[in-house]
Order: C-alpha cells, then sequence, then structure tokens
C-alpha cells in the first residue's frame, strides 16, 4: 500500500515543483506592475528600482530553493518520506495558485513574502533537515 | 430473476492517533484551511458585510400648499413675490390666483401627478424674465425604511426675453447624502420651511445642506413671449412623482443573511476537497495512524 501512494505521490511532487518553477520565472520576467503595485503615486526611479530588486532577489532565492528541493528529491533524499513530500505537494500547489493570483490581481510586493515563507522557505528548509538526518544515519 | 441495488451502507473506519503526531498537524491544518479559506475569499472579493442596499418605492407625496414664488422684473431690487403665508408689513408681495390638484392615475392612494397653476396680475410696465417657484409637500417612504420629511419643489427659469406665460413639466427626484437607516423612523425636518422672514439665498444654503432633500429633474418648459397687457402672468407647473430609488443602511439579519450565504457556499466546496485530501493522506497511510476497522480481523 506504501508503495503504492509513493507511486502517486512522486508524480504529483514533481509536477508541483515544476509549476512553482514555472510561475515563478514567469513573475520573475512580468513583476513591474506588482513592483508600481507597492509604490506610492509620487516615487521616484530610485525606490522602483529598489523594490524591483527586492522581489528580483525573492523570486530568485524561490528559483533557488526549488532546485534544492529537485536535488534533494531527484537524488532520493526525501523519496521515500511521505509526510515531507506531502508538505512540498501542498506548499507549491497553494505557491502556483498564489503566485498566479499575484499576477492577475496585482497584488502588493510585500504579500510575495508570505507566499515566499510558507511556499518556498518551509519545505526547503524540511528537505535540508531530511538530508540531516539522512548524514547522521551514515 | 434480474438482481439490482437495493440498499447501499457506508463502512466507516477510525483513524487514531496520539495528540502530538503528524496526523495531529495534518487534522489542524485542514481545520484552519476549511475555516478561513473561504472567509478570506469572501472577504477579499468584496462585498462580504453588506454596507448600503437600494430599494424602489413611489414616495406619498402631499402637497401642503405653501409656496413661494419670484418673478424677477426689469426694475432692479423689485421682485414681485407671492406667497401663501404673507405679512402685511411685506412689501414686495403681491395677490395672486393660486390653483393646484393633485392627480392619482393608478388608485393606488398614492399621488402621481401635482399640477399648480398660478396667475399674477403685472402693471402695464413691468417686464418678467424670471420665475423662482418653490412647492413645499410633505414627503413619506414607508416600505423598507421610514422616513418622513418637509421638502421643497424648487423650479427655476430664466428667460432672454420678457414672458407672457410658463409651462414646465418635472419629474420629483429624492435627493440624499448619506443612506437611510434600516426600521429607525426618521421624523427629520419637521419645521416650517418657507418663512417670510427668510430670504431666497438662506433658504437654499439651508437647504441645500439637508441629507434628504427633493429637486426636479428632466424638466421641459414653455416660455411664451409677447404679453396681452391685460391678462395676468400665467404659471403653469406639472410634476410627476415617479418610483425613487433609495439607498438604505440595512439591518443586522440582512447583514449576516447575505454573509453566511457567501461564506457556506465556498466551504462546502473547500471542505469536500479537504476531506478526499484527507481522505487520502489517512488511508494510504502518509502519516503514521492506527486504523480501526468495523469488523473483527481473524
Amino acid at each position: 500500500m506504501v508503495t503504492s501512494s509513493i507511486n502517486r505521490l512522486v508524480p504529483t511532487r514533481f509536477l508541483t515543483l515544476i509549476a512553482h518553477f514555472t510561475i515563478a520565472v514567469i513573475a520573475l520576467w512580468a513583476k513591474d506592475e506588482n513592483v508600481k503595485a507597492s509604490l506610492p503615486v509620487d516615487h521616484t526611479v530610485n525606490d522602483f528600482n529598489a523594490k524591483a530588486y527586492e522581489m528580483t532577489v525573492g523570486l530568485s532565492l524561490a528559483i533557488a530553493f526549488i532546485g534544492l528541493e529537485l536535488i534533494g528529491f531527484l537524488s532520493g533524499v526525501s523519496f521515500f518520506m511521505p509526510f515531507i513530500s506531502l508538505i512540498s505537494i501542498a506548499a507549491h500547489s497553494s505557491a502556483t495558485v498564489l503566485l498566479a493570483h499575484f499576477l492577475f490581481d496585482v497584488w502588493n510586493c510585500e504579500v510575495y513574502w508570505w507566499i515566499f515563507t510558507l511556499c518556498s522557505a518551509l519545505p526547503a528548509t524540511l528537505e535540508l533537515g531530511a538530508f540531516v538526518k539522512l548524514l547522521q544515519h551514515l | 430473476m434480474a438482481v439490482y441495488e437495493v440498499f447501499t451502507q457506508h463502512v466507516t473506519y477510525k483513524y487514531k492517533t496520539t495528540l502530538c503526531s503528524k496526523a495531529t498537524i495534518v487534522l489542524v491544518v485542514c481545520s484552519v484551511l476549511a475555516t478561513f479559506v473561504p472567509l478570506l475569499i469572501s472577504y477579499r472579493s468584496n462585498g462580504f458585510w453588506l454596507k448600503t442596499d437600494t430599494f424602489q418605492e413611489q414616495p406619498d407625496i402631499k402637497f401642503s400648499h405653501d409656496y413661494l414664488l419670484v418673478l424677477q422684473t426689469d426694475v432692479p431690487h423689485n421682485s414681485i413675490q407671492c406667497r401663501a403665508q404673507f405679512t402685511l408689513t411685506d412689501n414686495f408681495q403681491r395677490h395672486c390666483l393660486f390653483k393646484s390638484h393633485e392627480e392619482d392615475v393608478n388608485h393606488d392612494g398614492k399621488v402621481d401627478f401635482i399640477n399648480v397653476n398660478m396667475q399674477v396680475p403685472l402693471l402695464k410696465n413691468e417686464s418678467v424674465y424670471s420665475v423662482s417657484l418653490i412647492l413645499t409637500i410633505d414627503f413619506h417612504i414607508s416600505s423598507i425604511v421610514q422616513l418622513e420629511m418637509k421638502s421643497l419643489v424648487p423650479f427655476q427659469y430664466v428667460g432672454a426675453l420678457p414672458g407672457a406665460s410658463l409651462d414646465a413639466i418635472a419629474d420629483l427626484k429624492f435627493i440624499q447624502k448619506k443612506p437611510v437607516d434600516y426600521r429607525i423612523a426618521e421624523s427629520i425636518f419637521r419645521s416650517p420651511l418657507l418663512l417670510s422672514d427668510k430670504s431666497l439665498k438662506d433658504l437654499f444654503f439651508t437647504y441645500s445642506q439637508r441629507n434628504y432633500s427633493t429637486t426636479l429633474i428632466n424638466s421641459y418648459s414653455v416660455w411664451a413671449l409677447g404679453r396681452d397687457l391685460e391678462k395676468a402672468f400665467d404659471v403653469k407647473l406639472r410634476i410627476a412623482v415617479p418610483d425613487i430609488l433609495i439607498v438604505y443602511r440595512p439591518g443586522f439579519w440582512q447583514v449576516i443573511k447575505w454573509a453566511w450565504i457567501q461564506y457556506v457556499s465556498i466551504f462546502i466546496i473547500v471542505y469536500r476537497f479537504l476531506q478526499v485530501l484527507q481522505e487520502y493522506i489517512f488511508s494510504n497511510q502518509l502519516v503514521p495512524t492506527y486504523k480501526l476497522v468495523p469488523w473483527k480481523i481473524t
């Protein structure tokens, strides 16, 4: 029974990771509107650049964390840990939906850091924890 | 003989776990999501709490037979005034013939048209250039909100050339600057509006400050030229009283009912989705639990 559930979890986790990666790349391209939405009407070019830089850092970090998770996942570190897979699937699928809304509804940039903390940083931390646990067993 | 499915019964499995376990985390997260996701979606998509609502009603209008007519002539500072109530010391007062009648076309007990006809005698050398007619009405709305007030119907016309008569038709319109409170019977502005010691300017200034007032819209006028010196100046005004749109602040139960409809309709979908998710998680033992089956395992 466990193997059959893992058989279904693996493609799901892979797909949600790729979906999150895709939407993060799109957000990186089309972030200008969101940057404008989080600035006052009388903002300067410097304000815009600072905020755009902040968003670039945030989205790049998200992509880096997805890469980290993909490495851990595909190398088999968390491959047989269903609970971590579950959290990863939940986090990345909700991140995909939230980032799509983030772009469609032109949400404020501050909202992004909540999405980043809960949906990128949290599963990446768990992945690191799985890595550390594995190293202890070696 | 053909066999058909006559009845179905569900089997219930019980999943047991300790308080500090991964299964508890799943349960807490799912419960929090089921509670707050519908709230978040319905609140963020605006209109969760109903702030105002509207309804249509034909107001109950009674013409209180108080009026003020001001005719501006070519003589400066010498306008002709006609009032229903006047004092003998009033210099500009002129006596005129005033006729009015109210029509209830559809016999529903509410006035549909108010007709006013005034004939003002003029001196031979007087030429009328503008007409200001102000009528007072008793305004009453009673279906969803209660609002009772004395109100003005101001009508103004300025002609380029001296006229002989004015024929006009217009619709009554309710003006409100804030929503009417629900079920609080508002009986406001009950004092008489047309006082003889008040100037027209003061009257309009105080009237325009009111939160609820009436005015005329959609007005069409015919200004006839070439006055017969023997005849009086003739003013005819026909006011239609159509249905008006009233914005009101809804009551407690209406607000709660509307919020509840939005919350529950999203909650059902989210709850069903999370039920399926939890079924998948627990039946596949993605988090460790003890599964109790309702039959004896041999």
